[in-house]
């Protein structure tokens, strides 16, 4: 893709406010991560995507560990997280799509297979659309949860990339869980 | 949640959050104070995230993907065998190299909201933890990896579904049978212990390399007494296979063991045929439903001649024909049954499956017939019929009537399902009953105890099952009469349930109201009040929810609360379980409305409106010739309250005639070992002797004690009452020695059991026959002898003492001794307190009294003698009092100027008596005696005797 210079190089700028190089960042990060999460896929029946790993794969891929700062990095996860969000839920989209539109021959030979899989893809839309509306209100909160829950950064690493105090990550943390809790209840209410 | 309400709700959260515990709730107290909506919405929000740690605790994945060699627990993972909703299954083995053995290890998916997934897999490791049987692949260990992934390791089952084994290897007929008949067992013990499969099909019914059996996957089984949760199907996704699903199943409707017997059926179909039993057109998935909701299958035999006229090989049509024909008659009709559509029309259990098929195999007849369930019935000994009948019928009525809910709601059909297993289980026995002889009542006994010993193996670590098990044999025993056996049963079940939270509510009313009926048949009325009462709100809460239950239960304490007097509370019950009873609609429930309005009449009768109780006896008795039959139990039942009503209202006359009657009708249904044969025995001769027609008596008498003698022998406690009546009736006959050998064997067996009541009243008859003889002496010996017992034993004024007081001051009397009258005085007085002044026996004493009072000349005496004898114009009855007193006036005035009129009315009255008495009895020959010595006092030369 483009070389490690690069990527550091619309990082600064993209800190600095920069609405363009952002877009290249999060481009560039979505491509890639893309792309690793499909190499790790196609390996075996079961899909288990590791965002994690995958996060810090491109990280060390597109920024190399050489001449990063620890403000670099945190920056990087913040939108490698956001990259990784994308990444999921299109793939959980496109998956049931497959599943629902296809063969219903298949849906009954493997009856528990497309139901269990199939209720985790909706959760995951559906958690999806509240983190969403939660970005509407608080936008603070959900960006914690994006970097826990898709980048997998710990409560201490976000504390450290916001400057704020690990005691007020928690507390964010519970308020988003609040939020989305109440809003998935919402949700199937109706 | 919308925008608006976060920016109210933000900034308290964070104040909240900050604050511990303690602190927090009074703050919350604080702002509901002010505004207590906001103080809810603020604790809703708090308990929700508190309650849900799970909620997003994990990154999106599992922190490591799980490979070949990956650990789990103890196990190291080897190659991924599938893929199911709940997770993976591995082959894998034991990492620590401790057993050489391979497992299967079901792995539990992580995802966002697991809770219903964790719900079910811990469901599916307590099924599994239950089932241990050497053709179920069992579970081996289960327990939380490192990273927290819940596991379980089953036995790793190498093997080829069944039906292809069966293809491949060309197996033989009869060894398929065999092979099949072991997949049967395997399920019969799921079934015992309340478990479900669901999902029976070849690929979960493999066959290792040795030819062994081995039943998998119980991943969608059902609990019948666990907690199931809802299982939400989405988006038309099936949690079993087509192919091989039942009509019920397809439908949405509660599955039972007989969906299992139903998909045994196909594969039972695939054994004999090679083939499934429907044809299709197109093998599409609403083909298949159609075509099993709908379509008859095609018969076996007939699938292969059809298959034969495909062939153009001659050899090749003349093998299939060969075996068409061998699959003609019993094995056709076998599996046409396991297929019915209709449940109930199944086999009921599939150990009755496996056993049709073993008869099949052993040349017997088979009980297939592609006929209507009653059809069975005939085929049983026929005096067991009706108590298994009975129970049949009440366990199918609770099972199929379980009321106004939504009747997919889980404790609907778990209800349903208990009801179900068990009335599996009771046709099943009776159709192993069918095959003995008639008459053996005892095989049956044998066969219940076999089935409780069975019960006690299979389901040792299945209490709840067990209690189960209990209740239907006891209820079967009552059936047949075994009251106390029934009740010892009872005992054990109470033992079994006091040990278990949460049972459920249809199994808790039903062991109350079956061991509140045996105490009652027992005599303790207060003990079964006591036993159903603490369930009356859990009647009442039940009422919409299993309204048959409910009605039983109401019906068995309103019975008791009848027998114990409190008739208005007894109403109540009896009305409401009424009404339950009418809102059914189930066969069988029409039967127990009747029995309710009996109940209803029983009332009317006891509070003295004897013309409306007789109404709805005549009204009860018809609809149950609609309902049922001339020839049903109950109508025994209504005879026998017919009969107690007329004889309440002095007809014993017609009472005898509905008696004899009921007597037939009971003999038939029951049997003549059958207590309520006994009963109504007893209470024909009750009435026979009430119309003084003891020679009449005697034989119903007779016959009742031959019975019981037969069922218990001549000494048991049993026959006490019964040696007891025929020494009464012997007595009045004048047949003395046998009057004396009855009354010696009732005091033999009360002075064996130490009962003193039992002990005194045996005394007395046996002094009463002596005194009649004109033994007074040994007479005056023996009623000393009772009297001191029976003094020690419960004190001196105790009215049974007063009985013997009575007695003997006639026997005094006759002896000439001093002191009868006083003797007589004390008698009537403590005769009045203990038991009433209207009491018949308060009723002799006060004759005797009398009579001895006028004797010694006393005008009061002679005054009180003349009010008794007046009493016998005022009734039909017959009033031996009355007419004895009578004969004491008459013989007082037998002498002089008065005495030729006095002898002719005593020979007036004497032949009046007669005609009473016509085969003559105590009283008739206490009168002859009276004639007789007035005439003789006309003769100078015969001595005077003292009156």
């Amino acid at each position: 893709m483009n070389d490690s210079a690069d990527i550091t190089h619309w990082l600064d700028a993209a800190r600095g406010g920069d609405r363009e190089a952002l877009d290249r960042v999060l481009a560039a990060l979505y491509d890639e991560l893309h792309s690793m999460a499909r190499r790790q896929l196609a390996g075996q029946q079961e899909q288990t995507l590791d965002a994690t790993a995958l996060v810090h794969e491109a990280y060390l891929k597109l920024v190399g560990s050489a001449n990063a700062q620890f403000g670099d990095r945190a920056h990087f996860f913040a939108y490698a997280a956001t990259a990784m969000r994308s990444v999921v839920v299109d793939h959980v989209r496109q998956r049931l799509a497959v599943k629902r539109g296809g063969d219903l021959e298949r849906v009954t030979d493997l009856p528990e297979e497309a139901e269990g899989a199939i209720r985790l893809d909706e959760d995951l839309l559906a958690l999806d659309r509240a983190l969403d509306r939660l970005a509407a209100v608080d936008p603070r909160l959900a960006q914690v949860v994006e970097l826990r829950y898709f980048g997998g950064l710990s409560e201490l690493e976000i504390a450290a990339l916001q400057d704020r105090s690990e005691r007020s990550i928690r507390r964010d943390w519970q308020k988003a869980r609040m939020f989305l809790l109440a809003s998935l209840d919402d949700d199937q209410a109706a | 949640m919308d925008a608006a309400r976060w920016q109210r709700l933000s900034p308290h959260l964070d104040a909240l959050l900050e604050l511990p515990a303690p602190a927090r709730t009074r703050r919350l107290d604080e702002i509901a104070g002010d505004d207590a909506e906001l103080a809810a919405e603020l604790a809703r929000m708090l308990a929700l995230e508190s309650g849900r740690d799970d909620f997003l605790a994990q990154p999106l994945v599992v922190p490591r993907a799980l490979r070949e060699g990956s650990e789990v627990g103890p196990y190291r993972l080897e190659a991924l065998l599938g893929e199911g909703g709940m997770g993976q299954v591995w082959r894998a083995s034991r990492a620590d190299g401790l057993y050489q053995r391979r497992v299967a290890l079901k792995l539990l998916r992580p995802g966002l909201a697991d809770r219903s997934l964790r719900l079910r897999f811990a469901r599916e490791r307590e099924i599994l933890a239950r089932l241990a049987h050497p053709h179920i692949a069992g579970l081996l260990d289960a327990g939380l990896s490192a990273e927290g992934v819940p596991y379980l390791a089953l036995e790793y089952v190498e093997g080829e579904p069944i039906t292809r084994y069966w293809q491949r290897l060309d197996v033989p007929l009869p060894a398929r049978l065999r092979m099949f008949r072991q997949v049967c067992e395997a399920v019969t013990h799921a079934h015992a212990n309340l478990v479900v499969h669901c999902d029976l099909k070849p690929s979960n019914i493999l066959v290792t390399a040795d030819g062994q059996v081995r039943l998998l996957d119980f991943g969608i089984a059902k609990l019948l007494d666990g907690a199931t949760p809802r299982d939400a199907t989405r988006t038309g996704a099936r949690a079993f296979t087509l192919h091989y699903a039942a009509p019920e199943q397809i439908r949405g409707g509660p599955v039972t063991t007989m969906t299992d017997v139903y998909s045994l059926g196909v594969v039972l179909y695939e054994l004999l045929t090679g083939l499934k039993p429907y044809r299709l057109k197109r093998q599409s998935d609403a083909e298949w439903e159609e075509a099993i909701l709908a379509h008859d299958p095609v018969r076996p035999s007939q699938m292969l001649m059809r298959q034969s006229e495909l062939k153009a090989d001659r050899l090749e049509r003349q093998g299939l024909r060969r075996r068409a024909r061998r699959l003609q008659g019993d094995l056709d009709n076998i599996v046409l049954r396991t297929l019915c559509k209709a449940p109930e029309q199944r086999y009921p259990s599939v150990e009755a499956l496996s056993q049709d098929l073993q008869r099949h195999l052993d040349g017997q007849p088979v009980h297939a017939r592609p006929l209507s369930p009653l059809y069975r019935l005939q085929k049983y000994v026929r005096r067991q019929r009706w108590a298994i009948a009975a129970t049949l019928a009440a366990l199918t009525v609770l099972g199929l009537a379980v009321g106004a809910v939504v009747w997919q709601s889980r404790e609907a059909v778990e209800e349903a399902q208990r009801a179900q297993a068990m009335r599996g289980f009771v046709v099943g026995l009776f159709e192993q009953a069918g095959d003995t002889p008639d008459g053996r009542a005892l095989d049956l006994r044998a066969l219940l105890d076999g089935a409780m010993a069975r019960g006690d193996r299979e389901l040792a670590r299945q209490p709840r099952a067990q209690a189960e098990l209990l209740g239907v044999i006891a209820r079967l025993r009552m059936g047949l009469g075994d009251d106390r056996e029934a009740k010892a049963l009872l005992d054990r079940q109470s033992a079994l349930m006091a040990g278990q939270a949460s049972l459920p509510a249809g199994l808790q009313l039903d062991a109350a109201a079956l061991r509140g009926e045996v105490l009652r048949r027992l005599g303790d009325t207060p003990g079964c009040i006591r036993t159903m009462s603490p369930l009356a709100p859990l009647a009442s809460r039940e009422r919409g929810h299993l309204p048959m239950a409910v009605a039983e239960f109401q019906s068995q304490l309103g019975r008791c609360l009848r027998a114990d007097g409190d008739l208005a509370y007894a109403r109540r019950l009896f009305e409401q379980a009424l009404a339950l009873r009418r809102e059914v609609r189930a066969p069988g429930a029409s039967i127990a409305e009747i029995e309710s309005r009996l109940d209803l009449a029983a009332l009317l009768a006891d509070a003295g409106q004897a013309g409306a109780a007789l109404d709805g006896y005549r009204a009860a008795r018809a609809r149950l010739d609609v309902e049922a039959g001339p020839r049903h139990p109950l109508h025994v039942d209504i005879g026998r309250q017919v009969a107690a009503l007329h004889r309440r209202l002095g007809h014993p006359g017609r009472a005898e005639q509905v008696l004899i009657d009921t007597l037939v009708a009971a003999q038939e249904m029951h049997g003549a070992q059958h207590p309520v044969t006994l009963d109504v025995r007893r209470e024909l001769a009750g009435v026979l002797i009430e119309q003084s027609r003891f020679r009449d008596a005697a034989v119903p008498l007779r016959r009742r004690h031959a019975a019981l003698s037969a069922r218990h022998g001549p000494m048991h406690p049993a026959l006490f009452e019964s040696h007891l009546s025929l020494a009464h009736v012997e007595w009045q006959l004048a047949r003395m020695p046998a009057a004396t050998g009855a009354a010696q064997a009732a005091v033999a067996i009360a002075r064996r059991d130490g009962d003193g009541s039992r002990m005194a009243a045996a005394m007395l008859m046996h002094a009463r026959i002596l005194h009649d003889a004109g033994r007074d002496i040994d007479a005056r010996v023996m009623l000393h002898d009772a009297r001191a017992a029976r003094v020690a034993q419960v004190g001196a004024a105790h009215p049974q003492i007063a009985e013997i007081d009575h007695a003997l001051g006639e026997v005094d009397a006759a002896l000439g001794h001093p002191g009868a009258v006083a003797r007589l005085q004390r008698a009537v007085h403590f005769l009045e307190t203990g038991y009433g002044r209207r009491d018949p026996r308060t009723d002799a004493a006060r004759l005797a009294l009398a009579h001895q009072q006028a004797a010694h000349g006393d005008a009061g005496g002679r005054r009180a003698l003349a009010a008794i004898a007046a009493r016998a114009g005022r009734t039909f009855e017959p009033q031996p009092l009355s007419w004895r007193a009578a004969a004491y006036l008459l013989a007082m005035r037998c002498h002089g100027g008065e005495r030729a009129r006095s002898l002719r009315r005593l020979a007036r009255l004497h032949a009046a008596v007669q005609r009473a008495q016509p085969d003559g009895g105590a009283t008739e020959r206490e009168i002859a005696r009276v004639l007789d010595q007035c005439r003789r006092a006309h003769d100078p030369f015969m001595p005077t005797g003292t009156l």
